[in-house]
């Protein structure tokens, strides 16, 4: 009987929610669990497309994933208020330096940063290439790293069956992308990115999660 | 027997990839989204008068019936919200354009009094739960109050 249960349990823990890994959060986020952030600070993505709104869109959807994974995420609103005041806004000057100044003025105790490669409409959906680090203020030490290459799906479906089903989808589809919605392609792919990062202070799986097994480090899916 | 592994399923279920209920009540949805999220982008993205009825009123929602596993408002929220009473036009911007059911969340309409209050009591209280942030909502406190 214990073998059996040994079994389903592994099973079930491989194989729920499409995440097929032997490698565990211990070993894929150890510098995670050795530092231990409980604040962090989001700064403004660097956007290389031609897509002004990506960098928004991204900024202002990134606390809720990582604020529903249990760490205190300072808010990007205000913080942005405060960069801009000190004229410390633009990421690419800090990503490669010191953070020190993070910690001081903010308690921060990692940085997230965000680099937008491709954000593009595609069919019902939206192409995006995105690449996350996040970084000790303390050590400078890279604690997570991740690239992404999704296709956000927009498509509706009802699942229904009749025709007139299968139109009505397609009509809604076509009226989704048209007005654009990309505020919900950003929270899909936040949502997507961060969804095996190491639980944090907050979280009733804090510390105990490091058994659970993780992402790849580099992905490409489609997210519907 | 059968209990054992249920609870053991479940677990294990619900742990790996996060999939855990929510720690935090973000206002409602909206489309495939929360109105949270929905209306910090409009406003972030170009702030108009209604934008700031509308993010107001989701805030003080927030607030007042937190939510999810923690039922307390989510990290910043309660600091964002008081950043906002405290801006100079919003009480104005809120007596002038603000729907009725709106108004109707305040219990006053001295919009000025209220909101200068509220709004200090909002950056307090994100201390309060979370003592991390301390280190930047002091000085931002400090610094609204000259």
């Amino acid at each position: 009987m214990k073998r059996i249960i040994a079994i389903i349990l592994l099973a079930a823990s491989v194989s729920s929610c499409g995440i097929v890994s032997q490698v565990t959060r211990e070993s894929q986020y150890a510098a995670m669990y050795n530092d231990m952030p409980t604040t962090i600070l989001v700064m403004p993505p660097i956007n290389n497309t031609s897509n002004v709104e990506a960098k928004d869109l991204l900024y202002t959807s990134i606390s809720r994933p990582l604020a529903e994974a249990g760490y205190y995420v300072i808010s990007p609103l205000l913080a942005m208020d405060v960069l801009k005041a000190e004229s410390a806004y633009d990421s690419e000057l800090f990503i490669d330096g010191s953070l020190a100044m993070f910690k001081k003025y903010f308690g921060a105790d990692a940085v997230v940063f965000s680099q937008i490669d491709t954000w593009a409409k595609r069919g019902f959906g939206i192409d995006t290439k995105i690449r996350y680090i996040i970084k000790s203020t303390t050590s400078n030490e890279i604690l997570f790293e991740r690239s992404c290459d999704l296709y956000l799906d927009l498509s509706h479906n009802s699942n229904g069956n009749s025709t007139l089903s299968i139109l009505t989808d397609l009509a809604i589809s076509a009226i989704s992308t048209a007005t654009t919605d990309h505020i919900e392609a950003a929270r899909k792919a936040n949502n997507y990115i961060f969804r095996d990062i190491p639980r944090g202070k907050y979280s009733p799986l804090y510390l105990q999660d490091k058994g659970v097994a993780a992402e790849p480090k580099d992905i490409k899916a489609t997210v519907k | 027997m059968r209990k054992i592994i249920l609870v053991a399923l479940t677990t294990v279920l619900l742990s790996s990839c996060g999939f855990t209920s929510s720690l935090y009540y973000w206002g409602g949805s909206i489309g495939g989204t929360t109105k949270y999220e929905d209306l910090a982008y409009k406003t972030y993205d170009k702030q108009t008068p209604k934008s700031i009825c509308d993010l107001v009123a989701v805030y003080e929602n927030m607030v007042t019936k937190p939510g999810g596993s923690r039922q307390m408002p989510p990290p910043g929220i309660c600091a964002e919200y008081g950043y906002l009473l405290l801006q100079p036009e919003t009480a104005t911007t809120f007596m002038n354009n603000a729907s009725s059911s709106q108004k109707g969340l305040f219990g006053s309409d001295n919009y000025d009094v209220l909101f200068q209050e509220r709004g200090k009591e909002m950056l307090e209280k994100e201390i309060e739960l979370y003592p991390e942030s301390a280190v930047f909502i002091e000085p931002l406190i400090k610094k609204l109050a000259k």
